[in-house]
Order: structure tokens, then sequence, then C-alpha cells
């Protein structure tokens, strides 16, 4: 998606009304709290604060979540939050027996599920005017194993883990060492004088 | 008094020198939206996944990292209106951590024009930059090796590295601290 779809345009209270008219908008998708300001663009549902939560941390890919108030809105997220609703994804997913209960906790399980994956293709497809797939896609790998990622890292200067290590002519520790001793020696003449004085 | 005081910080810098210093850093930690600056943070910190929620303002934590370096740490929320708010933070900053989603690519234009502002601030053109390119456990996420000419970095004027990383389970945070706290440690 090119830069110039993300122009900084909050959402406008006509957007806003038509949104939160639709069925079951005024509250939580997922948990049913009242005068919800997140919504997942993906679902085209409204969300509470707390659920947006565990919806940002599913992955762009299953859940793309914006704050109503703080952030800017396309008109293709604008399009998707029309022609979704949250009494209609509840209905979807429960249709294919996903369990739809107003709870918090379910939220990983409810969206990682083939069915919802099917409801956002669909939505996908009702906004670009193609149509709607109508089978249910495999179960896909959530995540990728740790032994897979491309963990390296490079920049403008070198990663000190590179770097040949250093020769010290001497270590931290034995010129604080000789550092101490000296002021022990110190120490124990001043004793000395002093005592020598009385 | 004041002469026993100023003795005693001249020493304990003098022996923070020798024994390689606890020195503290300012650190910003920016991002758009739900990049992983919060997880990033509270992993630092605690070691462990807090579940987070959008963050409304700031959070802000110091973090001691390998008992030699200390940073405190600023993470600003991200979403479109909080970004105006970033400059306000901007002042006596050394370095910046800016955290990339890898795979929302659909906005990583958004987060290069981003990190093009912050290079462009005046307070901000000394400050060492460490990118962290998050989620590489994602299927369909973006490598470091292909991020970097996507957000424009072999042309930034300030010193940068980019680390690809997992904040929920900590993969390569280690290794871009080590860089920061290096790149840190040669600044006067």
């Amino acid at each position: 998606m090119p830069a110039a779809e993300y122009k900084v345009t909050a959402m406008q209270d006509e957007d806003r009304k038509v949104i939160f008219q639709m069925p079951e908008n005024e509250k939580c998708v997922d948990c049913g709290t009242s005068n919800p300001e997140w919504a997942s663009v993906s679902y085209g549902t409204t969300l509470c604060l707390e659920c947006a939560g565990p919806h940002r941390a599913l992955g762009v890919h299953l859940s793309f979540v914006r704050s109503i108030k703080m952030d800017a809105w396309t008109e293709k997220h604008l399009q998707a939050m029309k022609s979704g609703g949250n009494a209609q994804c509840r209905a979807f997913l429960q249709k294919w027996g996903v369990n739809v209960d107003l709870d918090r906790s379910k939220i990983k399980e409810r969206y990682e599920s083939p069915a919802a994956e099917l409801y956002r293709e669909c939505l996908k497809a009702r906004i670009e005017g193609r149509p709607e797939p109508t089978e249910l896609p495999e179960k896909r790998e959530a995540t990728i194993p740790a032994t897979e990622r491309k963990m390296e890292g490079f920049g403008s200067s070198p990663h000190p883990s590179t770097l040949p290590p250093k020769k010290k002519k001497f270590s931290r520790k034995a010129i604080l060492a000789g550092v101490a001793s000296a002021a022990i020696g110190v120490g124990a003449v001043a004793i000395q004088l002093s005592q020598n004085n009385r | 008094m004041g002469a026993a005081a100023s003795t005693y910080s001249l020493f304990s810098s003098v022996f923070d020198r020798l024994l390689g210093g606890n020195k503290e850093y300012r650190i910003l930690m920016l991002g758009l939206d739900a990049a992983g600056k919060t997880t990033l943070l509270y992993r630092l910190k605690l070691g462990e996944v807090e579940h987070t929620v959008p963050t409304i303002g700031f959070n802000v934590e110091q973090v001691q990292y390998n008992n030699k370096i200390s940073f405190v740490v600023w993470d600003v929320g991200g979403q479109d209106r909080l970004r105006m708010l970033w400059r306000h933070y901007y002042e006596n900053v050394q370095a910046l951590i800016f955290v990339v989603d890898s795979a929302d690519i659909d906005r990583l234009d958004v987060a290069k024009s981003e990190l093009q502002k912050l290079v462009a601030a005046e307070e901000l053109k000394d400050a060492i930059i460490l990118i962290f390119a998050n989620k590489q456990d994602l299927p369909g996420c973006v490598k470091a090796s292909e991020m970097a000419p996507k957000l424009n970095l072999p042309a930034m004027k300030n010193q940068w590295f980019i680390q690809p990383c997992v904040a929920t389970d900590g993969q390569g945070l280690c290794e871009g601290l080590d860089w920061l706290s290096d790149a840190l440690s040669k600044t006067k």
C-alpha cells in the first residue's frame, strides 16, 4: 500500500456515527465492554482498550488494530469497518463452530482459527468487489521456529562481537589492585608518622 | 561538607571509569503503533513478557544492562496523534531505539518517513540509532537485509545498526544492546 494512502486523517464524525450505529458495535466484540474506542480493521469490529492488547499481539496478518480517536484512517480501512460490524463477525464465527463467548482470554484461539481467516478473506473480497470465498482454509503455522529465523544484524559500524579482542597491557583489576595497595601503604605510613609524633 | 561531597563524586567517577563505568544514558524508544516498544521495554527490564495494552502517553524505566551500563528508556506511544508528541522527548537523548514490526509490510513506508523526520531533528543529529526489526517469528516478515534499504538506512548520517529480534521471547535483544553499549562507550 503506498504511503500516500496513509494521510493523517482522523475519523470524521459522520463516519464514526455510521460505524457506531451498526448492530452490536457499541460494545466490544470480544468482551462486551461499552463504548469501545479501538477497532480491528481486519474484521471490521470495535474493541475496548484491554482487548486491543491481545489483538495487537496476534500480528497484523491476523488483526490490524487502529485507535478510533488517535489514529489516521484511510478510505479502505473505513470501508472495512462499514462492510463488517460486530454482529456480523460474531454470527459468522459462530456458524463455523468458533466459541464467541464474551471472554477476552479466548481472543488468540478465536482469531487464529481457519474460520477467522475465511472471514478476513470474505471481508477483503467484499471491499475489493471480488466474489467471496466459501471454503475453510487449512490451519497454517502461526510462527517461525527460533532456529529458522534470520537473526544477523549489521550497520554503519561493526558489531563488537565481530571485532578481535583488544590486548591490554594492564587489566583494570590489576590497576585497581595497585591503586588499593598503594593507598594502604600510604595509610600505614601516615598512621606510623602520627604515632611517632605523639 | 560540600568539599567532601565533591571529593567523593570525583573519586567515585574515577573509580567508575576504572571499573568500566556505570554511566547512565538517556534512550528514547520510538516506532509506529504496535511495533512492540512496550513489550521490548518490559522484556529488558523484567526478563519476561508483560501482556501489554496500547500505550497512551509513555512508559519510562531504568534498565541495568550487564552491570556495566544503565539506560533510562522512554517508550512513547506510537498512534498517529501521539507521534506529534515525540519531539517533546528529544532533548538530551544519546541514543534512539527505533522499533519496526517486520511483518507489517504495508506500513514500512510510514516507518521510513517517521524515521527520516527523527534524524532530521536538530536535537537528534548526534544520536546513535539502533533499529530493532521486531517480530522475526511471524510468517512473511521482512529480513533485516531487505529492511535496511526500505528504511533508507545506508543514507543516514547518524551511526546506526539494524538488529532482527523477537521481543516476546527475547531473541536478538542482547545482540542489539551489545552494539549500542559499545557505540555509546566510544562517545565522549
